[in-house]
C-alpha cells in the first residue's frame, strides 16, 4: 500500500503599503488554501472464527479452514466466514475484490484422477460504500478472476466480505470426494481510481 | 513545494501538483489441509458352488460342493469384490492367513489322505494384478497405490479339482484384506 499525503498552504497579504500619511483603518487580509489530495487507506483483513464455519485459525492474513472434506462423503464440507477490512476513500473510487486461482485449488497438482476433485469452487459477496458486489469462483480453470464495483461517492467504515463454500461442491460435481492435499487461493481487495 | 509572495495588490494562490490517488491493497489468502481418508465397503462375491454370508466388513464364504463323490475337491472359483475410495495415497494388502485351507479339527492325516488344500489367490485393484498361489504358510501381495484411487478390489479365488482324497473335516482359512492410508 502507498499512502500520498500532499498539503499546501498558501498565505497572501495584501499589505497596506506604507504611507507618508497613513489612513486608518488599514486593512489587511490573509487567505488560507488547502487541497486534499485522493487519498485510500484499506487496513489488514479481520475474521471473527468463533462466528465462522469450517474455520480452524487466522494468522495474519491467512484464514486456516479446518479440513475441507467431510468424513463420510470424502467430499467438501460447508464453510464461509466474514473477513472486514477498514477502509476510506475520499473521492468516488472502485472497489475491486479478486481471486488469483478461482477457487481453492490443489497446491502442486498430482494429474488426473478419474473420480476425485482437486478443486473447489466457492462465492465472496461484499459490501462498501452502499454497494453490493459478489465475485463467484467456479473453480473451472485455475485463472484470476475480478470483480469490480463503482462506488460514486467518498466512503468510510468497513469493507465486508462473506466467503461460502457450498456442501459437496467440487470442480469434479456435487459429492465428489477431494483428493487429499493442501488447498488454496488468495483474494486481493484493491481500493483505487474509477 | 510552497512558494509564498507577499506584496500590495498581489494575491499568488499556491497549488501542487494533484497527488496521484493511491490504490492500497489487502491479501487475504484461505487455505485447507485435506487429510487422506480410505473407506472400504463390505465384499460382493459371486461364484458356483458357494455361498457367501457376510459378517461386519467381512464374512464367511462356504464352498458348498468342496469335495465330489471321491473325496476330492471340485474345482471352485469364488470372486469377492470391494468397494474401495482412498482420497491419497494408500497401503493395501491381500493375504491368506494359514496358506491354504486346512483342516481344523484333525490331528495327523491317516495314511492316503489329506488334510490341507491350496488354491490360487489373484487380486486386482486401481490396475495393478498380483497373485499368488497358496503354499502352507502365511503370504500376502501388496496393491499399495502412491495417489488417490476408487473402484472395486477385485479378488479371486481358485480351486483346483483333484485335491485329496481330504480326511473328514472343516477346512478354513482366512482372507485378510487390510487397507490403511499411507503413513
Amino acid at each position: 500500500m502507498r499512502l500520498t499525503r500532499t498539503a499546501l498552504l498558501a498565505a497572501v497579504a495584501l499589505l497596506a503599503a506604507p504611507l507618508a500619511f497613513a489612513q486608518v483603518p488599514q486593512k489587511a487580509t490573509i487567505t488560507a488554501t488547502g487541497s486534499a489530495a485522493q487519498i485510500c487507506t484499506l487496513g489488514a483483513p479481520q475474521v471473527n472464527v468463533g462466528a465462522a464455519t469450517n474455520v480452524q485459525s487466522v494468522s495474519g492474513s491467512t484464514v486456516m479452514l479446518s479440513d475441507l472434506a467431510d468424513d463420510n462423503s470424502f467430499s467438501t464440507k460447508a464453510t464461509d466466514f466474514t473477513a472486514t477490512f477498514a477502509a476510506m476513500c475520499n473521492f468516488n473510487h472502485k472497489l475491486t475484490v479478486s481471486s488469483d486461482y478461482n477457487g481453492l485449488w490443489l497446491v502442486g497438482g498430482i494429474g488426473t484422477h478419474p473420480g476425485f476433485a482437486d478443486a473447489v469452487p466457492y462465492q465472496a459477496t461484499f459490501s462498501w460504500g452502499g454497494q453490493n458486489g459478489s465475485l463467484t469462483a467456479t473453480a473451472a480453470s485455475e485463472s484470476e478472476v475480478d470483480s469490480p464495483i463503482d462506488v460514486n461517492q467518498p466512503a468510510a467504515g468497513n469493507i465486508v466480505i462473506h466467503f461460502e463454500v457450498d456442501q459437496g461442491a467440487t470442480n469434479g460435481g456435487n459429492g465428489v470426494p477431494l483428493v487429499a492435499g493442501t488447498y488454496q487461493d488468495i483474494l486481493f481487495v484493491t481500493l483505487g481510481a474509477q | 513545494m510552497i512558494r509564498a509572495a507577499a506584496g500590495l495588490g498581489i494575491l499568488m494562490a499556491l497549488a501542487a501538483t494533484p497527488a496521484l490517488c493511491a490504490a492500497p491493497s489487502q491479501m487475504l489468502t484461505v487455505q485447507s489441509s485435506v487429510a487422506t481418508r480410505c473407506k472400504m465397503l463390505p465384499p460382493q462375491v459371486t461364484g458356483a458352488g458357494t455361498n457367501f454370508t457376510s459378517a461386519g466388513a467381512g464374512g464367511r464364504l462356504d464352498l458348498t460342493n468342496f469335495v465330489n463323490s471321491s473325496d476330492k475337491t471340485q474345482a471352485v472359483n469364488a470372486q469377492l469384490e470391494f468397494s474401495i475410495v482412498c482420497t491419497g495415497a494408500h497401503s493395501l494388502t491381500v493375504g491368506t492367513q494359514s496358506g491354504g485351507l486346512n483342516d481344523q479339527t484333525a490331528g495327523t492325516p491317516g495314511s492316503g489322505f489329506v488334510t490341507h488344500a491350496d488354491y490360487g489367490l489373484s487380486a486386482s485393484w486401481d490396475n495393478t494384478t498380483k497373485s499368488l498361489t497358496t503354499n502352507g504358510t502365511a503370504a500376502s501381495v501388496d496393491l499399495s497405490q502412491t495417489g488417490p484411487a476408487s473402484g472395486n478390489l477385485v479378488i479371486d479365488l481358485n480351486l483346483a479339482a483333484g485335491i485329496g482324497p481330504l480326511q473328514a473335516g472343516d477346512y478354513t482359512d482366512a482372507i485378510i484384506v487390510q487397507l490403511n492410508t499411507a503413513q
